[in-house]
């Protein structure tokens, strides 16, 4: 069989699969399955079998339960609510306060966790209804919200940034790094955008007498910064061992989920049930993202052997395109399909298609997996499916979908204003890691 | 006595989603015995990544039956949704009967793998060895579990709501 009608029937099956509502590991597993009848038969069952098994115990993947039990904690711990008090003290009074604090809030929330419904729908719940209290624009809150949650999957700790690095088979530990200077970036252009908007429209935020004042907001600002040093603490325990090479990822995401429980124990909202919950949601969580990813991987190894891969690079050579147009078509055709498949399945099936590309044109593989990375969280934000979209909208039912999907685009575009910054300027992305290596 | 073996079938995946949770913490204690030991007595043991890397198996495969249980598995629904109710109801029990048909067909290729590894005693190669089969046990296991519940959500059961705040939303 032709490695072409291999890769296509294998990939279109795959779409229709998805398409038609399958679960998605079962998708992955009918499609590996008949991949290995076809090129195997039934000789090929037990490189199947343990296909599943290998993905199952890589070790650098019990990173990920411990990430999602460390955000669990400290979203439990008590830890959100004196993050908001004290940005709400910091920010102080300029126009528009409220987009700002929701938009640093996020970006803080993405240090501590990095799960974006989750905070997509903390804050829809908590500070929308508040911010539309104060006569804050709808629309322009929801924005905010849709845009800081989108940053949580970029600033590390990243479970998605794992799941790449894992199956594009690069340090975790750098990927995970590489998101620091993106995800500040694209906070700062947020701010900008707000800022600007709010300068020229009044209408989009209350007068600041209007502002309701919050007696326990009140005190010195040097406090506030105090009250976030325990939460901040955690993340440059964490970010700060991996970077200076003193602690692998899970060593360090093991750190962290210690470090979240003595939150909570300082906060005094510690309790074995708080734990016992962490675990379970840690279990439930990764073991679905998981199971999709060791059912997932038999595909590679398939694209390696019909000589799919190899093949798909010779074409790749012969269609003689500059790096900066195959750059462009990489990030187009996932772009494009996240608008209508779910981004776990098109990351698993694009990563191996992507690899021997990579290779050919000598990009840093750092550098184009954060790009990627962040592509895939734009996918969550890209209507009419992206998922933090859905998450808002249960969070906020009242407001119309088409709303949100009109609050949601501005930022899609600075998003991909920030990935063209980033792709002309790759040391935004290599600098930390590269750092890092120096150790 | 149908209703019994489900009922059996119900407590045996809510007990390994428990041993799933214990997995977690399993691991967790791995890694902080691993960096105790390793930074603060510079005795780093043999045995600690090697436990974790074995306990991921068994979380992920404890798990998977509880999740087809509540219906909680990653899915693109649009489609679907969009479909009239007779054509939807249609369609969805023929994905559940092909899932649960394929499961079973993993279940049994991963089980037969597992048999293999038992017959002649492989262990896993690394610094901490142990016999493989102890481990991907968990792969057929989990494969299976999910392959009834499908099967019993084909036969009309509805997926079990799930007690813990929905998981998808984390990622």
């Amino acid at each position: 069989m032709t490695w072409w009608v291999a890769l296509s029937g294998g990939v279109g099956l795959l779409l229709v699969l998805l398409l038609l509502n399958v679960p998605l590991f079962v998708a992955f597993l009918i499609m590996n399955l008949a991949g290995v009848v076809v090129l195997f038969g039934t000789a090929g069952f037990g490189l199947f079998a343990n296909s599943i098994y290998s993905t199952a115990t890589t070790g650098a993947l019990t990173a990920v339960p411990l990430f999602i039990a460390m955000g669990e904690i400290l979203f439990k711990s008590g830890a959100m609510e004196v993050l908001f008090d004290s940005l709400d003290h910091l920010v102080g009074k300029i126009r528009g306060r409220q987009y700002v604090v929701c938009i640093l809030l996020s970006a803080v929330l993405g240090a501590l966790s990095g799960a974006a419904m989750a905070v997509a729908g903390l804050l829809g719940r908590s500070l929308l209804p508040a911010m539309r209290r104060r006569g804050y624009d709808t629309q322009l809150s929801a924005g905010t919200i849709l845009a800081g949650a989108s940053l949580d999957p970029i600033i590390p700790p990243s479970v998605l940034a794992i799941v790449v690095a894992t199956a594009a088979d690069v340090s975790i530990g750098k990927m995970l790094i590489a998101g620091i200077i993106p995800g500040l970036l694209l906070t700062g252009l947020f701010l900008i955008y707000v800022l600007v908007r709010v300068h020229f429209n009044s209408k989009l935020a209350p007068d600041l007498a209007a502002e309701i004042v919050d007696r326990k907001t009140a005190g010195s600002a040097l406090l506030a910064l105090a009250k976030m040093l325990p939460s901040l603490l955690v993340f440059f325990m964490v970010m700060g061992l991996i970077m200076l090479g003193i602690a692998t990822p899970t060593e360090a995401a093991a750190t962290g989920v210690l470090g979240a429980i003595l939150l909570a124990i300082l906060y005094r909202r510690f309790s074995l049930g708080l734990l016992v919950e962490a675990f379970y949601t840690a279990a439930t969580v990764s073991a679905l993202l998981l199971v999709i990813m060791s059912a997932a991987v038999m595909f590679s190894q398939l694209m390696t052997v019909t000589g799919a891969a190899k093949a798909l690079g010779e074409v790749v050579v012969g269609l003689n395109l500059s790096a900066a147009i195959m750059l462009f078509l990489m990030m187009a055709v996932p772009f494009v399909l996240f608008m209508f498949l779910d981004q776990i399945a098109i990351m698993l099936v694009l990563i191996p298609i992507y690899q021997p590309i990579i290779k050919i044109y000598g990009f840093d593989e750092i550098w184009f997996w954060t790009l990627f990375l962040i592509n895939v969280t734009l996918g969550g934000l890209t209507p009419p499916f992206g998922y933090i979209l859905f998450a808002l909208k249960s969070a906020a039912p009242d407001i119309p979908i088409q709303m949100i999907f009109r609050a949601a685009w501005p930022f899609e575009w600075i998003i991909l204003g920030g990935m063209l910054i980033l792709a002309v300027f790759p040391g935004l992305i290599t600098f930390l890691p590269r750092l890092m290596s120096a150790y | 006595m149908l209703q019994r073996l489900c009922r059996l079938h119900d407590n045996l995946t809510a007990a390994g989603f428990a041993g799933a949770a214990f997995c977690v913490a399993v691991i967790t204690g791995s890694f902080w015995y691993e960096v105790a030991a390793r930074y603060f007595f510079s005795a780093p043991t043999s045995w600690a990544y090697d436990v974790a890397s074995y306990v991921l198996c068994p979380m992920i495969f404890l798990t998977v039956p509880e999740m087809t249980r509540r219906g909680a598995q990653i899915s693109v629904s649009f489609l679907v949704d969009g479909l009239p109710e007779r054509f939807r109801r249609n369609l969805t029990s023929i994905i559940l009967l092909a899932a649960a048909l394929v499961c079973l067909i993993c279940a049994w290729i991963a089980g037969a793998e597992t048999w293999r590894q038992y017959v002649r005693g492989i262990e896993t190669i690394s610094a901490f060895p142990v016999l493989k089969w102890w481990i991907s046990i968990f792969v057929p296991y989990g494969l299976l579990g999910s392959s009834i519940y499908f099967f019993r959500q084909f036969l009309g059961e509805t997926p079990a709501p799930a007690p813990i705040a929905d998981a998808g939303a984390e990622l």
